[in-house]
C-alpha cells in the first residue's frame, strides 16, 4: 500500500486511485516533486524572491505579505485533507509552468514590463502572479483539476505576497494621509486645541506634537483586516457575494477605525498637556490605542460570519 | 504499477522543463555580474555642516520604502530661521511638496520657480503655508520646496502636469529602474520657517528672499552626481 500525498479519510473509496496516481512511489514520489519544484522555484525566482524578502523587511505595509505564504500553505493542506477527489494530473499544468518560466526569463533578460503613469509604475508581471501561476501549474500537473479547484482560494493568497504594490500606493497613500491629517486637525479644533504649523507637525505646545506619518494612512489596518476577512469568510464558507461584502466592510471599518485612533490620539495629547509623565509615553500610547481599537474591531468583524452561520442553521431547521 | 507509471512521465517532463527553462537561464543570466555597483556617497558632502549663515543642528536618517531618507536641520545663529533639508537616495521619483501637503497643511499659494544654487540653477515647486495657530498671529512664514535632481539638472514637475500612460521596463531587480542616459532622480525637499523677532507680521516676500539666499549657498551638483551613480 502506497501513501497518498494528502491524507484522505480511511473510508473514502478513491484512496487507492488517488494513491496510485501520486505514487512514483509514495513519499519518495512526493519528495521528488517537492525537490524538483523547489529547484525550479529557486532557479527561476531566486533573485526576485531576494528582492521580495528585502521588501518585507524594509516596508512595514508590505511586510503583511509574509503571512500570505504560510496562510496559503496551511489552508491548502486543510482544504485537501478532509476532501475526496480524483487525482488526474493534466499536462496543461506543464504548459502553465513553461509559461511561467518564460515570464521569468523575459524579466531577467529585459526587465519587468511596466505601465508608467504619473510617476507610478504598474508591474505587468508582478512576482505574486508568477509564483501563483507556477504553483497552479504544479498542482494541475500532479493533482489535477479537482484538487486545484479545492485549493484555488488558498493558492490565490499567493497573489498577495506584495499586498501594497507601488502603483496602488502612489494613488491612494497621499489622499488617505490627507484625510487622516485633516480629520485629526478638525477634531483638535473641535475639542478646542489650537495647533501651530511648526515643523509640519500637529503641535499642541512648542514641545508636544504628533506627526501624521505615512504609517498613519490607515492602510496597514485596512489591509490586515481585508486579509483576515478573506480567510475567515473562506473558513466559514460564506456565499461568494457575502464574502465580497464582508471583505469590503472589513476594509472600510478598519480604515474608519484608524480615523478614530487619530482622534483618540489627539485626546491623549490634550490630556498629556497637563500630565507631564504621560507626555513622555505618547508613542507607546499610540501603539496601545491602535492595538485596542483594531482588536475590538476584529472581534466585531469575526462575529459576523458566526452569526450568519447560526441564522442559516436556524433557517434550515425551521 | 500501471498507475505509478502515469505520474512518472509527468515528473520526468517537469524535471526536464525545470532544468532547461529555470536551471539554464539561472546559470546563464543570474550569474552575470551586475551592470554597476550602487553609488557610494557621503551624507556630509550632500548635506554639508554649513550652508551660508545656517549651521546644522540635527541630522536624522530613516528608511522610506526601498530608499533611505537623509535629513539635516539647519538654523541661523539667532535661531530665528530654521530649514530642514531632506533627500532620498535609492528611491526614484518623489514629489516632496505633495508628500508634505498630505499632512493637511493649509496652502496659501503654490508655484514653480527657477532659483540659483551655489553651483547651478534649479527649478523648485514652492508652497507657502499659513500659520493656523491661535497665538501665531502670522509672525512666522513657512515654505516647502521640492526638486528632483538627475544627471541633466534639478527640476520639479508639478503633480498636475504628470500624466499619460507609458509602457516601459524595470530592469534587473524589483523596484530598480534603469534609465540608461538619465539615472534615478534624487528628490530633495526643503522646509523653511522664518519667524519675526519683534512680533511684527512676517511678510511672504521677506521670507521668500531669505529662502532664495539659503538656496544660493547650497550645492546641488553632488545630488546630480549621486543620481548618475544611483
Amino acid at each position: 500500500m502506497t501513501q497518498s500525498i494528502f491524507r484522505a479519510r480511511p473510508n473514502e473509496k478513491n484512496v487507492s486511485s488517488l494513491a496510485g496516481d501520486w505514487s512514483i512511489s509514495g513519499w519518495r514520489g512526493l519528495s521528488a516533486i517537492f525537490l524538483v519544484s523547489g529547484l525550479g522555484l529557486w532557479w527561476a525566482f531566486g533573485s526576485l524572491l531576494h528582492s521580495l524578502v528585502k521588501l518585507w523587511i524594509g516596508n512595514g505595509l508590505a511586510s503583511l505579505g509574509i503571512l500570505a505564504v504560510p496562510a496559503a500553505a496551511i489552508l491548502t493542506v486543510l482544504a485537501l485533507r478532509s476532501r475526496k477527489w480524483r487525482a488526474n494530473g493534466s499536462w496543461w499544468g506543464l504548459a502553465l509552468c513553461a509559461l511561467t518560466f518564460l515570464m521569468t526569463i523575459t524579466v531577467k533578460n529585459y526587465g519587468i514590463p511596466v505601465l508608467r503613469s504619473s510617476g507610478g509604475a504598474l508591474h505587468l508581471l508582478p512576482l505574486g502572479l508568477m509564483i501563483w501561476l507556477y504553483v497552479s501549474g504544479i498542482f494541475l500537473l500532479f493533482a489535477g483539476y479537482e484538487a486545484y479547484r479545492l485549493a484555488f482560494f488558498p493558492l490565490s493568497l499567493l497573489l498577495l505576497v506584495n499586498p501594497a504594490p507601488q502603483f496602488f500606493m502612489y494613488y491612494v497613500d497621499l489622499p488617505l494621509q490627507y484625510v487622516g491629517a485633516h480629520t485629526a486637525r478638525i477634531f483638535a479644533g473641535w475639542v478646542g486645541v489650537p495647533l501651530e504649523s511648526d515643523h509640519l507637525r500637529l503641535m499642541f505646545s512648542p514641545a508636544l506634537g504628533m506627526f501624521i506619518a505615512p504609517g498613519c494612512n490607515g492602510l496597514r489596518g485596512a489591509l490586515a483586516m481585508g486579509f483576515l476577512t478573506l480567510i475567515v469568510g473562506y473558513l466559514y464558507r460564506l456565499p461568494l457575494w457575502l464574502r465580497g461584502v464582508y471583505f469590503i466592510f472589513g476594509v472600510i471599518l478598519a480604515y474608519l477605525m484608524n480615523l478614530v485612533r487619530l482622534c483618540g490620539l489627539v485626546l491623549c495629547y490634550r490630556v498629556a498637556l497637563n500630565v507631564e509623565p504621560l507626555a513622555r509615553h505618547m508613542e507607546a500610547a499610540d501603539y496601545v490605542l491602535g492595538s485596542l481599537i483594531f482588536f475590538s474591531a476584529s472581534i466585531f468583524v469575526f462575529a459576523i460570519p458566526r452569526k450568519w452561520n447560526n441564522l442559516r442553521k436556524q433557517a434550515q431547521n425551521s | 504499477m500501471e498507475q505509478s507509471q502515469k505520474a512518472s512521465p509527468k515528473l520526468v517532463a517537469f524535471a526536464a522543463l525545470v532544468l532547461l527553462c529555470a536551471g539554464l537561464p539561472h546559470f546563464l543570466l543570474d550569474r552575470k555580474p551586475a551592470d554597476r555597483a550602487p553609488g557610494q556617497y557621503s551624507v556630509e558632502a550632500l548635506l554639508p555642516p554649513v550652508v551660508g549663515s545656517f549651521q546644522v543642528v540635527n541630522r536624522e536618517q530613516g528608511v522610506l520604502g526601498r530608499g533611505i531618507e537623509h535629513v539635516a536641520i539647519y538654523q541661523d545663529s539667532a535661531g530665528r530661521r530654521t530649514a530642514q533639508f531632506a533627500l532620498i537616495t535609492n528611491y526614484g521619483i518623489h514629489n516632496g511638496v505633495a508628500c508634505y501637503l498630505a499632512r493637511g497643511m493649509p496652502v496659501q499659494w503654490r508655484r514653480v520657480e527657477e532659483m540659483k544654487s551655489a553651483d547651478s540653477s534649479a527649478t523648485f515647486e514652492i508652497v507657502s503655508l499659513g500659520d493656523q495657530s491661535l497665538k501665531g498671529g502670522n509672525r512666522s512664514a513657512l515654505f516647502i520646496a521640492s526638486t528632483e535632481c538627475t544627471t541633466v539638472g534639478c527640476r520639479e514637475i508639478p503633480l498636475e502636469i504628470r500624466s499619460g500612460l507609458q509602457l516601459g521596463w524595470i530592469r534587473k531587480k524589483l523596484g530598480t529602474e534603469s534609465i540608461s542616459a538619465q539615472r534615478r532622480p534624487v528628490p530633495l525637499s526643503i522646509t523653511f520657517q522664518s519667524t519675526s523677532v519683534d512680533g511684527s507680521v512676517k511678510t511672504q516676500e521677506q521670507a521668500l528672499s531669505e529662502f532664495r539666499e539659503l538656496i544660493s549657498n547650497f550645492k546641488l551638483n553632488p545630488l546630480r552626481e549621486l543620481s548618475a551613480s544611483n
